[in-house]
């Protein structure tokens, strides 16, 4: 190993000391905790993947909505003006949304026309297109 | 910023927009006693719009305005639509849509009752 490379190394073990943090926790969730061989591994992980999403339920907007499923607001996204029977395209799927439980629905503009993502969560149940003509819909995980 | 209806809808509320919503965030007060303090009118939830625009050119009395273009006469309606999301409870959906639509002389003279020329 070259001294360059053993440099680097030291820096990199110092940069990853480990802080001692305490939390309360649930009975059974500590118990599960305690089960696991490798604790501070595992917290350590699913805090670092918690932080790197984007909260699901209000998609990094502080506030949820008290109606069910986010929808993005047309100002911050730039959308197009709706024409009125796309409007009533996406009144339809944002109930859709709602009846399958999902958290959002994207949209962003596209070809004319108004490109929807319905997710729930990370998970997305379904995506397409409003407002073009041969509008499709792909539902991920449906049978063709 | 979000649309806000203006009290050119008191006592009209036509609730075309209601069936355009995408959102559903267009609004009656309706507590559960029954008894509104609140004017007669629709209002929209600030912080469930959308700010599409649709409810706009459905509403027959132009009551229905960006929050940026609402006349300075009307300016506590920003604050009186703001209520249906501070105050959660005794807001819904409205049920019953009037939708008797409005002449031009009609709309004129609900103008002129507020004080828009």
């Amino acid at each position: 190993m070259s001294e360059h490379c053993a440099s680097t190394n030291v820096q990199h073990n110092a940069v990853q000391m480990k802080t001692r943090v305490t939390f309360r926790v649930a009975a059974d969730l500590a118990d599960t905790l305690r089960d696991l061989p490798n604790q501070t591994q595992f917290v350590e992980q699913a805090l670092r993947e918690a932080l790197r999403q984007r909260c699901p339920s209000c998609g990094g907007t502080g506030r949820v909505s008290s109606r069910g499923v986010r929808v993005s607001n047309f100002r911050a996204a730039a959308l197009p003006p709706l024409r009125r029977e796309v409007a009533l395209q996406l009144r339809s799927l944002v109930g859709l949304a709602r009846r399958a439980a999902a958290t959002s629905v994207d949209l962003r503009g596209e070809h004319g026309g108004v490109a929807f993502v319905v997710a729930k969560g990370s998970e997305v149940l379904l995506q397409g297109n409003l407002g073009t003509p041969g509008a499709r819909v792909f539902a991920p995980g449906a049978r063709s | 910023m979000a649309f806000v209806i203006t009290r050119l809808c008191q006592d009209c509320v036509d609730g075309a927009c209601v069936d355009v919503c995408p959102k559903d965030c267009i609004l009656e007060h309706r507590p559960a006693d029954g008894t509104s303090e609140l004017p007669r009118q629709l209002f929209i939830d600030p912080e469930e719009c959308i700010s599409c625009g649709i409810c706009v050119p459905e509403c027959p009395w132009e009551a229905i305005t960006d929050e940026g273009d609402v006349p300075p006469e009307f300016h506590a309606d920003i604050a009186l639509n703001a209520l249906s999301a501070e105050r959660s409870r005794g807001f819904d959906v409205p049920v019953e849509r009037l939708r008797r639509g409005a002449t031009q002389e009609e709309v004129d003279k609900n103008k002129q009752r507020w004080g828009l020329t």
